[in-house]
């Protein structure tokens, strides 16, 4: 049997001609494109967790063309949101050609009844369990419409298959993602990752992680490493364990994390002995208001009285940091553009990733606003973070989008640049000496 | 220490930094794109090369470098305006 597993073209930014414009001129798009490029460990994964030794392909429609005439038995496609519209239209295309097509992922977990309108089975949840029954029940000609992941025992990331990186070597990615542990606790109100990963904490073993890596290493001899957890540092002892085995193995990677890391510095010390160079933070926003409703423990809003402190105690250990802010909250008006290009600038952030509140399907933030009737598009191809989606009582989605747009081109300008260039010369000139 | 010499400890400095394999640094990898050096990468580079050589490397220098073989031609040239 032959399977082809795809990731689906996907839109990153507004498709606005000025953002268009903007992103291919500049060198800092570039870059942040370089490290969200690549697809995640999910499709690896399932290729990892299929049945016996059926064929598989795993296609990245970012590079390669899709060919529909392609024989196979079954296609699966896996899609976040802003890929959801071509995952549809591939989905078409090889059902009428008689394909039998499934789909998983984040989008078709938390709208299913949708999903079902394109294809012929759905996967809720995450896919190591209900994937290898499904495969049974396909080759048996019973497939169900529906596997759900609840109704199954929970997923035991200690016996997760290794991603089948071999069937996505044949691209030169800069970044290859993999992941170490799923699930976070701080739920949010915009995130709708709780809902396929839960908010319970789990985690592979350190071995599993490091084989790994040595994988990734040994078929990609640029590439680094991007950690797709949603926090990597949750588990303090699983992380210093896992970072402890990374510095003799010379290579360097990114991560996600929350600022908590700031308070320990012998966990800085040794994340940058370990090669990690950035870690990506969300800060969310610098008004302390809109901070007070994002998490239901009001996480985030603790924090804040920190964020320059923690701020700097990070990059001064030579770890940069990627900040990523949210325009739109409820409490912002006018000032939200200048006061994020401040504190970005001020705080000599390495880089910065800025996007517009969206509403995304599954997440706690769009039921309320449904109810609030402030939604102003369903289309999922909009569903970039670069478009403006929703009604707010301060800003039209039109200054949202140039205000995005103006964070952007200040933060990014050469003058700027060349301040943080200066600041992190002499962290690195302090470090080395 | 002659241009050879020096682009020998340029490359054992980025390898050391970007901890990629120095037989991979060829003069025409692209060093953004292929290597992945941010602007914290390329100034631990030349923080390091500073160092190594006793020179200053103008940060707007390194902002128009396109290629590994690019920081190469920069620090011997720098090195060579010292002498």
């Amino acid at each position: 049997m032959k399977i082809l597993l795809i990731s689906p073209g996907g839109t990153f930014f507004s498709k606005r001609r000025d953002f268009g414009e903007y992103v291919e001129n500049s060198r800092e798009m570039q870059t942040i494109l370089h490290y969200w490029s690549g697809i995640g460990a999910s499709l690896p994964t399932i290729a990892g967790a299929t049945p016996g030794d059926e064929e598989l392909r795993i296609i990245d429609e970012n590079i390669e063309a899709i060919n529909f005439n392609e024989s196979c038995d079954l296609v699966g496609i896996t899609a976040i949101t802003q890929q959801t519209n071509r995952a549809y239209e591939i989905a078409d295309e090889f059902r009428k050609r008689g394909r039998y097509v499934v789909m998983g992922g984040i989008h078709a977990t938390v709208l299913p009844e949708e999903a079902m309108e394109h294809v012929d089975t759905v996967f809720v949840g995450e896919g190591e369990n209900t994937w290898p029954v499904f495969i049974r029940d396909f080759k048996n000609g019973s497939p169900k419409t529906i596997y759900k992941q609840t109704d199954f025992a929970p997923v035991n990331l200690q016996k997760s298959p290794i991603p089948r990186y071999d069937l996505i070597d044949r691209y030169t990615y800069p970044v290859v993602w993999l992941f170490a542990s799923r699930g976070c606790p701080h739920d949010c109100e915009f995130c709708a990752a709780s809902k396929i990963y839960g908010k319970k904490y789990k985690h592979k073993s350190s071995a599993q992680v490091i084989r790994e890596i040595n994988d990734v290493k040994n078929r990609w001899k640029f590439a680094q490493i991007g950690f797709a957890d949603d926090n990597l540092f949750l588990n303090k002892s699983f992380s210093f364990e896992l970072i402890e085995q990374f510095k003799d193995m010379n290579f360097t990677w990114y991560a996600q994390s929350d600022l908590s890391v700031a308070r320990n510095v012998a966990l800085l010390k040794k994340l940058r002995a370990g090669g990690c160079r950035i870690l990506f933070i969300g800060f969310e926003s610098t008004n302390p208001e809109n901070l007070t409703s994002l998490n239901v423990n009001r996480w985030k809003a603790t924090q804040y009285h920190e964020y320059t402190k923690s701020i700097n105690r990070i990059q001064e250990n030579g770890i940069g940091i990627y900040g990523s802010f949210i325009l739109g909250l409820d409490y912002d008006d006018s000032t939200v553009f200048q006061n994020t290009i401040k504190f970005i600038n001020e705080n000599n952030l390495l880089g910065a990733q800025i996007t517009i509140l969206t509403p995304l399907p599954g997440s706690r933030l769009r039921m309320r606003l449904e109810k609030e009737n402030r939604i102003i598009s369903n289309d999922w191809q909009l569903y970039t973070g670069w478009n403006a989606l929703i009604r707010h009582k301060n800003l039209s989605p039109e200054a949202l989008e140039d205000g995005l747009l103006e964070i952007y081109h200040n933060v990014y300008n050469r003058d700027n640049y060349r301040k943080r260039a200066a600041y992190f010369r002499r962290i690195c000139q302090n470090l080395i000496n | 220490m002659n241009k050879d010499e020096t682009i020998t400890e340029i490359k054992k400095i980025v390898s050391q930094i970007t901890r990629i394999n120095i037989s991979e640094l060829s003069d025409e990898v692209r060093v953004r794109e292929e290597l992945g050096i941010d602007s914290l990468m390329a100034m631990e580079i030349v923080a390091s090369c500073e160092k190594r050589f006793s020179i200053y490397i103008d940060e707007e220098q390194v902002f128009n470098i396109e290629t590994i073989g690019d920081f190469y031609d920069l620090i011997v040239k720098v090195c060579e305006e010292k002498t």
